[in-house]
């Protein structure tokens, strides 16, 4: 599993417990998402919404669902630079 | 809403005009109380003038955790009967399980053992997400029921819900429905026996009436009394049958 799968992983679970990873999965299946390492901005975008307003509105107030929200963009921010690091994985073997 | 101040300071007000004089004051702190009734009869409504009230007045958080009917709903339902829950956001928040169980068909419910309809889950989204709470509402255990092949095994898991409500500091109320034509106070014969108090809410043709049928700890009024749900709450007709009790002796 990748390192922003483990962290939306450990926040579903905080929150919902035994709960969480179905939860999560079932949300990534709506999205049609099977990998959360290759998704693109509009996809991350789609995914925070969705647990946001299937999820987490279900179990918490709207101050603490901002909170949630900021926490979830900071994780799935990760894909960024992890997929930073493989394109630039991919440039230095290029360049060898 | 009109809010009746406990006659007994050791009480929590419900909120309900009458039927905290039916209470003596109100139920008492950190019990699990129980609000029985047909379809129709405002058991929702019930729970939420509770926890509007600790939110509004008293200003205690407070938890809904509701199986059947999502959360927009119950937020229009209560503004219906003059209960804002928006205004009191801060401090009132729903477990929306019925939105959660849209997840989950029905034979995923039935054979899952992370389905939220689960007693062992429920009981973890309480502890994860009610630490705070003063005011707990469960409405209704009877979805809950499903999970379980036996009314033995379910009787068991309900009491471990009583002990994690009975653990939180809170006070507490869960409700059950009963059949319209039935006599019976609780769906399943059961959840009376779980509970500190029971109170029961009817609809029949000459109106809604309630009752409450047991009240640990002190004595109660005992007879049926007829309530209203009206656009500034639930009134409960408490002082006019007093009147009328006293006119009566009189005559």
């Amino acid at each position: 599993m990748s390192e922003i799968y483990n962290k939306l992983l450990g926040l579903m679970e905080k929150y919902f417990g035994d709960l969480g990873e179905t939860l999560l999965k079932k949300n990534l299946d709506a999205l049609s998402i099977t990998d959360i390492d290759t998704t693109v901005e509009a996809e991350r975008t789609a995914l925070i919404d969705e647990l946001i307003s299937e999820c987490f509105s279900t179990i918490m107030s709207l101050a603490k669902m901002k909170m949630v929200k900021s926490k979830l963009i900071s994780i799935l921010s990760l894909r960024s630079s992890a997929f930073a690091r493989n394109i630039g994985t991919e440039f230095d073997n290029a360049r060898m | 809403m009109a809010l009746l101040k406990g006659k007994k300071r050791d009480r929590v007000s419900t909120g309900i005009v009458g039927y905290d004089n039916m209470l003596n004051g109100g139920f008492f702190p950190g019990s699990v109380n129980l609000i029985s009734g047909t379809s129709g009869a405002g058991k929702t409504l019930f729970c939420m003038s509770f926890l509007y009230a600790g939110a509004k007045f008293f200003k205690e958080e407070g938890v809904y955790i509701t199986f059947e009917e999502g959360k927009d709903q119950i937020i229009k339902d209560s503004k219906s009967i003059g209960l804002d829950l928006e205004s009191v956001a801060d401090k009132v928040t729903i477990l929306d399980i019925a939105t959660l169980r849209k997840f989950f068909d029905i034979t995923e419910e039935l054979d899952r053992e992370d389905s939220p309809l689960n007693i062992s889950i429920l009981i973890d989204l309480i502890k994860r997400n009610c630490d705070k709470a003063k005011r707990v509402v469960v409405d209704s255990i009877v979805p809950l029921s499903m999970k379980y092949p036996n009314i033995i095994e379910f009787r068991a898991h309900l009491f471990r819900l009583r002990q994690v409500l009975k653990g939180l500091n809170a006070t507490s109320v869960f409700t059950t429905e009963i059949p319209i034509s039935s006599n019976d106070i609780s769906r399943f014969g059961i959840e009376d026996f779980l509970a500190d108090s029971v109170t029961v809410l009817k609809v029949e043709p000459s109106g809604r009436k309630l009752r409450v049928h047991k009240l640990r700890g002190d004595n109660h009024e005992k007879e049926f009394i007829n309530y209203q749900i009206t656009y500034s709450g639930i009134q409960v007709d408490y002082l006019e049958m007093m009147f009328k009790k006293h006119n009566e002796r009189d005559i």
